[in-house]
């Protein structure tokens, strides 16, 4: 029931959607080699009408339990990769073939495609959010009440904060939301979480 | 005693797989995900928090299970 509905809201607004692309390279490439074979990832997206939102380069990482690859009939364990995410905007019908080519990519190790929101998600690290320019300048212009409402219908932290900034007459509720937002990589090192965890 | 959503509270909407410092916080010594009643998360964000969890799992983030 809940894809019939989906399904036909996609049919109205016939729109690109959000997806989310993290991946794993095999740690046996050259680190010189991860950006080039990044770009060639992105490339991948970037040919299927694809446009970047966010992404993050892929870093050294140790895996938490050991993922094997066969190449041909060699079959090799791998505890660490390289992981990288990217965030990007794509029409949906071309989201199979995509997949089926980011399968067939030499060093992927293992990938995760889900569809996601254009906000950024993941407070843990900076990333870097490519917001569009054009927008920011569009709430700039606008009077502070109507910057209230397109942050609230879009929700995207990203660009609220950026609005905040530059517009000081925001009504106080986005402030608290910012600032709650900011708090939240405090609390998390804090040990009040670690007490819940006890508990 | 009055329990309160940790997500609730901190208006955090989406739960990311790759928030793994976030996500251990929920977690027990052998990785399996703390019940509701203990960390007092609403249901809602315990469905959220369920699926980053194994989407963590499955990406190698976290493991599915510890000693």
């Amino acid at each position: 029931m809940a894809k019939k509905v989906e399904l036909t809201q996609e049919d109205q607004q016939l729109e690109n959607r959000v997806y989310e692309l993290g991946f794993h390279f095999v740690s046996t490439i050259v680190e010189d080699e991860v950006a080039v074979q990044f770009s060639h990832l992105k490339s991948l997206i970037e040919k299927r009408g694809g446009q970047f939102i966010a992404e993050e380069m892929p870093k050294f990482k140790n895996l938490a339990y050991p993922i094997s690859k066969t190449v041909k009939t060699d079959r090799k364990n791998h505890l660490s990769s390289y992981f990288g995410w990217v965030k990007f905007e794509i029409n949906p019908e071309e989201i199979i073939p995509l997949e089926k080519e980011i399968k067939a990519f030499g060093p992927m190790l293992r990938f995760l495609l889900i569809k996601t929101v254009k906000e950024n998600t993941f407070l843990g690290a900076v990333a870097e959010i490519k917001v569009d320019s054009s927008k920011i300048v569009k709430i700039v212009d606008e009077p502070a009440e109507d910057v209230v409402s397109e942050g609230d219908s879009e929700g995207s932290h990203a660009e609220t904060a950026k609005a905040v900034e530059a517009t000081p007459e925001v009504a106080p509720k986005d402030v608290s939301e910012v600032e709650s937002l900011d708090a939240v990589n405090e609390i998390v090192d804090t040990e009040k979480m670690g007490n819940i965890a006890t508990e | 005693m009055t329990k309160h959503c940790y997500f609730s509270q901190n208006n955090i909407k989406h739960v990311d797989y790759k928030d793994t410092e976030l996500i251990k916080k929920f977690l027990n010594p052998h990785a399996r995900l703390l019940s509701r009643k203990k960390t007092g998360v609403a249901a809602k964000n315990q469905r959220k928090l369920a699926l980053a969890v194994k989407r963590a799992r499955f990406m190698a983030l976290l493991p599915f299970i510890a000693q």
